[in-house]
């Protein structure tokens, strides 16, 4: 017998444009490129979707497009059940009655727009222009727009969530002067911390780097509390207590400095504080180490060992690192680590300096004043070292703390695009009286969001199924976004609603005068292409490649990197990698990275909690109403180790409760033998509901499944110090909820 | 015995348990809630290395040579076609009796709330493949775990 693939038609992965024109003209359908909407931030996969009569049926993957190379995963099929979702907000609303009564009335969106616009210039008159804060959405393609409004009108509270990719960014820009890719076609060694390269948009480069790296046997360690299957494709697994990520970089620091795995060359000619550090690392050894991470001492050492000795070896941080008070610790370590041991820029290692094709940004740096940033509510980075890569930044928690402590001042007017507060940020309970207090809260969502009843405006915007912009660039394809189906209510797109804003407030000059044609125009610079011509275009055009040799271990230039502050110092103050960092120690904050006890570690109660921020399904706190998906995984369950669960008299599907200081969820119990016996872990932001199959939401805190309520917010343990990173560890206690 | 042979084979080794293929199926082949031409199954090994290491498995079904659901069908509702060894169910003959399940070794057949079997065929029935290609479950895979097969 012989074995011949399949060639009828060439492709096996995704559709090519003719194969889905040709597939729908035998159905009497049409086909629409696109994007896919169902995931972010960096989303962008490539879709057909498939149409017929205005309806949008289903969607396949796009094999011309760079990012999916034709692969789809289930939010992405989903789509038409999000699109149609009866969940969805329909018209703008008035509140009507009480704050959480639900009362509303409807109303157009130019009035609504008419009424957010002389609210903000009342309160800009009386209590200034920094009153209004915006609340950042997972990074998303209006994020630049959020800053911007904020700019023009004067305030610098673009309230970023301080769990994601800036923290990270923040710590890695001060100790190696960027935040290093991964070389991982190159890679013998491939190193996952906190990372999930599988569920977060499963047909991106994640998952291809994965399972091409298994094919060429390239060694896999996975650094995290519990084995998804990712982890079970790997050669290593240091399963630490969540949030230690800090203590095991600085153990393993210790192997290699204490052992001499450094590269002595490169310490000596681009390290700075090599005595002061070597002196700091002796105190974490790995017997230490296991005693905070629960990591085997001679798993730690052999972890050193088998990176410091590969020659390509990269490290992908995930933002799992980013979920913890010691976040900064353990970022500058691992970044420490990737430096001394010679696998900076060079090939198959971390590199510094690759950057994609990216549309004209439409931020107005220029235009920052030392002024404004002295006005942040709660600065996400300390002062001194503001704007940083988004600009002036407030941690989003603190705009909810500023209206109930009215300190440094109150919060007049809080925006929330794509983002529920209740269920994304930590310390629920106070977000909902602040929520009670604020003087006007302006919630704009796609979905019913979970904090609708104590919004003032509740203001809909378009799917991008719906909108016929922004275009997007993915790789070196560039693609104009066309509508799938037209707008299904009284609303327009979340650019619009900037746009639309900024000309009402008298600020029109700065939003292209209402026009979106323009905002795409001046976006597109970049790539000498108008929107109208990219339009041609109908499935994105390939924008030619420009290779050019690169240089590797160019540290002169790397290492001078300037940052983004009103100086614009320098991010490593000697042109070296800090393992003393004199610009840290100069404004009070650690100089080295290191260790401080948590409060987790003196705990009554049991078990660790943590939680799961992707899913196989779901996007966040998103998508739980989408009825194939929610078939899928219907209930929200907790993973708790077979014995742990044993120990409990808890049985496989049994509900329990899970109790912390703060106070309970009620959840299913999985027992799941690829996690830690002190660790439990849940998933992120459950509450949503499922009307097509008849299930309510749950209440955002007790006796519902939202995992943000149990975590505390005390500024002297639950946050970093540097980056604000709030943690997403507590120790609880789990038990039958008879 | 069919000279040709159409399949999709799985290679666990490389799946990544997003599901996709078993979306896709749901969503261009309009399944009802419960049931799964395909499905991805999580399971837990014993492992040297890891202690234990999660690993994959999958169901559909597999278009056997010599199909047991075929001469268990009271009906005559299924039959292996010769021209590419499709196991396919007539669903006008179809009783929704079950025998097909209970003969499957692997109890793949499913029955519906239309009391006619589900299983996958390979979407012969359906414009999707373009003429024969690949399915939309193959075709969603971004990992390449599902390959559509012609053997001869």
């Amino acid at each position: 017998m012989t074995k011949t693939r399949d060639s009828g038609c060439g492709m096996q992965k995704g559709y090519t444009y003719q194969e889905a024109l040709s597939l729908a003209e035998q159905s009497q359908e049409q086909v629409i490129p696109t994007y896919c909407a169902m995931c972010g931030p960096t989303a962008g996969c490539g879709l057909y979707a498939f149409v017929k009569e205005d309806q949008l049926l289903r969607v396949a993957g796009m094999a011309e497009s760079p990012r999916n190379r034709g692969g789809v995963c289930p939010k992405g099929l989903a789509s038409p059940q999000w699109l149609y979702a009866p969940e969805r907000l329909k018209t703008p609303l008035l509140r009507i009655g009480e704050r959480g009564e639900g009362k509303f009335f409807p109303i157009t969106w130019e009035e609504a727009i008419e009424i957010i616009a002389r609210r903000l210039e009342e309160q800009k008159e009386q209590y200034g222009p920094e009153s209004l804060a915006i609340l950042s959405p997972a990074r998303r393609n209006y994020s630049e727009l959020i800053t911007r409004f904020l700019t023009v009108h004067g305030s610098p509270n673009y309230g970023h969530s301080g769990i994601c990719a800036m923290q990270k960014a923040f710590a890695f820009f001060h100790t190696i002067g960027g935040v290093p890719s991964c070389d991982y076609e190159n890679s013998d060694l491939i190193v996952y911390w906190g990372r999930q390269p599988i569920f977060s948009g499963p047909p991106t480069e994640g998952a291809a780097h994965l399972t091409a790296a298994r094919k060429r046997k390239a060694k896999i360690v996975a650094v995290k509390p519990s084995m998804e299957p990712d982890v079970g494709m790997a050669d290593m697994w240091l399963a630490l207590r969540p949030g230690t990520d800090a203590a095991l970089a600085l153990s393993m620091l210790h192997v290699i400095f204490t052992e001499k795995l450094y590269d002595k060359d490169f310490v000596e000619q681009w390290c700075y504080g090599f005595e002061e550090f070597y002196q700091h690392i002796l105190s974490y050894t790995p017997q230490w180490g296991e005693s905070v991470t629960g990591v085997a001492a001679q798993q730690i050492c052999d972890a050193a060992r088998m990176y410091a000795s590969a020659d390509k070896a990269v490290i992908d941080v995930g933002n799992g690192v980013e979920h913890a008070s010691s976040s900064s610790d353990a970022v500058r370590a691992i970044a420490i680590m990737m430096a001394v041991t010679n696998h900076l820029d060079r090939p198959g290692c971390n590199l510094l300096g690759e950057r994609g094709l990216m549309p004209k940004p439409v931020t107005l740096p220029w235009r920052y004043t030392p002024e404004m940033a002295e006005k942040l509510v709660g600065p996400e980075f300390p002062r001194a070292f503001q704007p940083f890569l988004e600009g002036l930044t407030s941690v989003y928690y603190r705009i909810f703390d500023s209206v109930l402590t009215e300190k440094p001042y109150p919060i007049r007017t809080i925006i929330a695009p794509g983002t529920q507060p209740l269920l994304s940020t930590r310390g629920t309970k106070r977000v909902l009286e602040a929520l009670k207090k604020v003087d006007f809260f302006v919630t704009i969502d796609v979905m019913e969001p979970a904090e609708m009843k104590y919004a003032d405006i509740v203001l809909p915007t378009t799917t991008p199924y719906e909108a016929d912009h922004p275009f997007e660039i993915q790789g070196n394809r560039l693609m104009a976004r066309t509508k799938v189906v037209e707008p299904m209510g009284e609303y327009k797109s979340i650019f619009e609603f900037f746009l639309d804003l900024g000309v009402a407030m008298g600020y029109g000059e700065d939003f292209w005068n209402g026009s979106i044609e323009a905002f795409e125009n001046e976006r597109l610079e970049p790539f000498h292409i108008t929107i109208e011509e990219l339009r041609k275009h109908k499935n994105g055009l390939t924008l030619p490649g420009q290779k050019k040799e690169r240089k590797y271990q160019d540290y002169e230039r790397l290492f001078q990197t300037k940052s983004f502050d009103f100086e614009r110092t320098p991010f490593l103050p000697q042109g070296k990698v800090p393992l003393y960092h004199t610009g840290f120690a100069r404004e009070g904050f650690a100089p080295m990275p290191r260790w401080k006890e948590t409060r987790e570690q003196k705990e009554p109660y049991s078990l660790i909690l943590s939680d799961y921020h992707t899913s196989k399904f779901y996007s966040a706190s998103w998508l739980k109403n989408i009825p194939s998906l929610r078939e899928l995984e219907p209930d929200p369950v907790v993973h708790i180790h077979p014995k742990t669960a044993e120990e409990r008299g808890i049985g496989d599907g049994d509900w329990v409760r899970i109790t912390s200081s703060e106070g309970w969820v009620r959840v299913k119990a999985a027992l799941y033998p690829g996690i830690r016996r002190d660790t439990v872990m849940v998933p992120h932001g459950w509450s949503q509901g499922c009307k097509a199959l008849g299930i309510q939401d749950t209440p955002v805190t007790d006796g519902g499944a939202n995992v943000n309520h149990l975590y505390r917010v005390d500024e002297r343990w639950d946050f970093d110090p540097l980056v604000t990173a709030m943690s997403s560890q507590t120790m609880v206690e789990v038990s039958k909820d008879e | 015995m069919s000279s040709v042979q159409k399949k999709i084979s799985f290679r666990p080794e490389d799946c990544i348990q997003c599901h996709g293929c078993q979306m896709a199926c749901s969503m261009w082949r309009n399944t009802k809630a419960g049931i799964q031409f395909r499905e991805i199954i999580p399971v837990w090994e014993p492992d040297d290395t890891l202690g234990v290491r999660l690993k994959t498995r999958s169901r559909a079904c597999m278009h056997c040579e010599n199909p047991l659901c075929v001469p268990a069908c009271p009906a005559g509702a299924i039959h292996k076609r010769p021209q590419d060894g499709i196991v396919i169910v007539d669903e006008k003959l179809c009783s929704g009796c079950g025998a097909c399940v209970e003969a499957c070794p692997f109890h793949i057949p499913q029955i519906g709330e239309d009391k006619k079997m589900k299983k996958c065929d390979l979407c012969y029935s359906q414009d999707t493949t373009q003429g024969g290609g690949a399915p939309p479950c193959v075709r969603a895979c971004p990992t390449g775990a599902l390959v559509y097969e012609i053997q001869s």
